[in-house]
């Protein structure tokens, strides 16, 4: 669904008068890697490895200053912005985030759907409904976003984005500030989402997480893509052991679910 | 859907109560001053026109003077609760980020420069223009500052004051080299409605009816602005060009207040806190209204009682609303470090 062709991008990716170039300026190059629908894709790497920045030109919210991102064939900046966000919706890393209620946030999923004069519809009201039912956060709907915890306003920007009823979904570290029980409703989430044949996106710092329920990886390591595999051929590859430095222990419980533990390689 | 709708009567009564306020403010207006008028008489000077000498003083002395509180006081409140909610920054106003400088600055620089030699219908239609183009200037210039010093909060409060500061030395300038000039009044520097008329109000209400209008149909647009940049874009909103048409109305909308009320500080910082404190948070459009209606009625009371504390003597209303708004400012800010919220 969305396709990227040797892309590179950086946030003041553009010429310096005469004498600069792009290139110095790139946070991410050369990317070229594609989101199906019906697959939950994880971007993984090193803090400052351009995993955000890969989510956000992936979606269109930066621009590519070289290279093509193409959402279904067309080139995304050539899509105006509204109906570019009733196909991909974002969810973003740590919001800075406003003082409104979860019930109106949640509704303001709706907007990229909405005509002049911008007054939200009956369907909008249930479409926000269900997903603040979904993510658990009905009853906390009167609640300002100040006044809920971490975890609590992370669930009401994901069920905005779930209002948002895109064929994209980019999640920017969306178990951040979750405990344990939540992480793996996210899970859970994503794997709804892929059901509904979404192309779900997943940037996570999370590697069980990331490796357990996605059908495809990105690994990223200093602005550069080293693999975008499905997860046993990530493993099988030794590039997480040498790209985050670690080994990798593998497990199963009792169910015969494969868990992975991760520890510091031994200098010796 | 029951939960969407449960406040519905409670909005409803807040703004019935804000619009009750507004009227009550406007009726006073009109009855009080040197010569007394009962509400009977009032009704009754207004409908009998320039025929009677109380017609005469209602409709060429109050009735001006009232309508140029209500769309002053209305205008300098919209704009700074536009401002809030597009910077998300409770400190911004027309007065702290340098627009009511930049509109004094306009006015003072059209009245010196055409004063003398354009006719004074010209000059009435002019002066909003001069005042906008001002007030637009100091904040394109202000926010470029800010954003380019790191775009924090304080940043663009600062960098504010020292626009003003600039401007206000340009303002002060100007009126002392060209001492004939309309603006040399004491009462424009510090704001007042004394002198105003139907001509000097008309081209100016006209435009601010427009715009607060046109903030209020933009809307939705100002409630996806207010989640902050990157939740905005994703949402499918052009945020430049929304921050500068929002923030251009706002210019306006206190470049024409400025035109004939002078520099009046406070409005714009104190009364959208006050709407938000009544209206709670999630609605632009709510705030907007409550803000019209709270603006229109604290300055019309401010102005009544401008003209009635040293009676027969007038104060120029601008101290009025400092003298109110100033530790009005300071509680709120002690509130909020308490832990209040609205």
């Amino acid at each position: 669904m969305i396709k990227l062709v040797e892309a590179s991008a950086g946030y003041h990716a553009r010429r310096r008068f005469a004498s600069g170039s792009r290139e110095d300026e790139n946070i991410i190059s050369n990317i070229s890697l594609s989101f199906e629908r019906g697959a939950v894709s994880s971007i993984i790497g090193l803090n400052g490895s351009g995993k955000s920045t890969l989510a956000k030109l992936a979606c269109g919210l930066i621009a590519a200053s070289s290279g093509d991102v193409l959402i279904d064939g067309v080139e995304i900046s050539s899509i105006k912005r509204r109906k570019l966000a009733q196909m991909v919706s974002y969810l973003p890393q740590a919001q800075s985030y406003a003082n409104v209620p979860i019930e109106v946030l949640v509704m303001h999923g709706r907007f990229p759907h909405l005509g002049y004069p911008r007054v939200y519809r009956e369907i909008d009201r249930q479409i926000a409904k269900k997903a603040m039912d979904d993510m658990d956060i009905w009853e906390l709907r009167e609640k300002s976003l100040n006044e809920v915890s971490g975890g609590e306003r992370q669930k009401a920007y994901f069920a905005m984005a779930m209002a948002q009823c895109t064929d994209a979904v980019f999640l920017d570290e969306p178990a951040t500030f979750l405990d344990a029980p939540h992480q793996l409703d996210v899970i859970d989430h994503a794997k709804r989402l892929r059901a509904e044949n979404k192309a779900v996106v997943m940037v996570s710092h999370d590697l069980n997480a990331a490796l357990e329920c996605s059908d495809m990886v990105a690994l990223m390591n200093r602005g550069r893509l080293m693999a975008f595999s499905p997860p046993n051929d990530i493993l099988s590859s030794g590039l997480i052991e040498k790209t985050f430095g670690v080994e990798i222990v593998e497990f199963r419980n009792v169910c015969g679910d494969v868990h992975y533990a991760f520890k510091r390689r031994q200098l010796y | 859907m029951k939960c969407f709708t449960r406040f519905s009567v409670n909005k409803a009564s807040q703004a019935a109560l804000c619009a009750f306020a507004l009227l009550l403010s406007v009726l006073l207006g009109l009855s009080l001053g040197s010569a007394r008028l009962s509400l009977p008489e009032t009704v009754l000077g207004i409908l009998e026109g320039d025929s009677t000498a109380n017609g005469r003083i209602l409709l060429y002395v109050r009735l001006p003077r009232v309508l140029a509180a209500v769309f002053a006081g209305s205008a300098l409140a919209v704009s700074g609760a536009v401002i809030q909610e597009v910077l998300a920054n409770p400190l911004a106003s027309p007065g702290t980020i340098g627009v009511n400088a930049g509109a004094g600055f306009g006015a003072a620089l059209c009245s010196a420069s055409l004063g003398s030699v354009a006719p004074s219908s010209a000059m009435h239609s002019l002066m909003p223009l001069a005042s906008f183009s001002g007030a637009l200037s100091a904040v394109i210039i202000v926010s470029s500052i800010s954003e380019r010093a790191g775009s924090s909060k304080i940043t663009l409060i600062l960098s504010g004051v020292a626009i003003s500061s600039l401007l206000s030395a340009g303002t002060n300038l100007i009126t002392t080299l060209f001492p004939d000039s309309l603006l040399r009044t004491h009462s424009f520097q510090i704001g007042g409605l004394s002198g105003v008329s139907f001509e000097s109000l008309f081209p100016a209400g006209w435009l601010i009816l427009i715009f607060i209008l046109a903030v209020l149909i933009m809307g939705g647009e100002l409630d996806v602005l207010s989640l902050g940049e990157v939740s905005a874009t994703s949402l499918g909103l052009n945020v430049k060009a929304c921050k500068f048409m929002f923030l251009a109305s706002s210019a306006m909308l206190a470049g024409s207040a400025v035109s004939f009320a002078g520099l009046v500080g406070f409005v714009g910082l104190i009364v959208p806190h006050v709407a938000r404190m009544v209206a709670g948070t999630g609605s632009s459009r709510r705030l907007i209204v409550l803000s019209a209606l709270i603006g229109g009625a604290f300055f019309e009371g401010c102005d009544i009682a401008s003209r009635m504390l040293f009676s027969p003597y007038e104060l120029p209303t601008g101290i009025v609303t400092a003298f109110l708004g100033a530790p009005f400012f300071l509680f709120l800010l002690i509130k909020r470090r308490r832990g209040y919220r609205y």
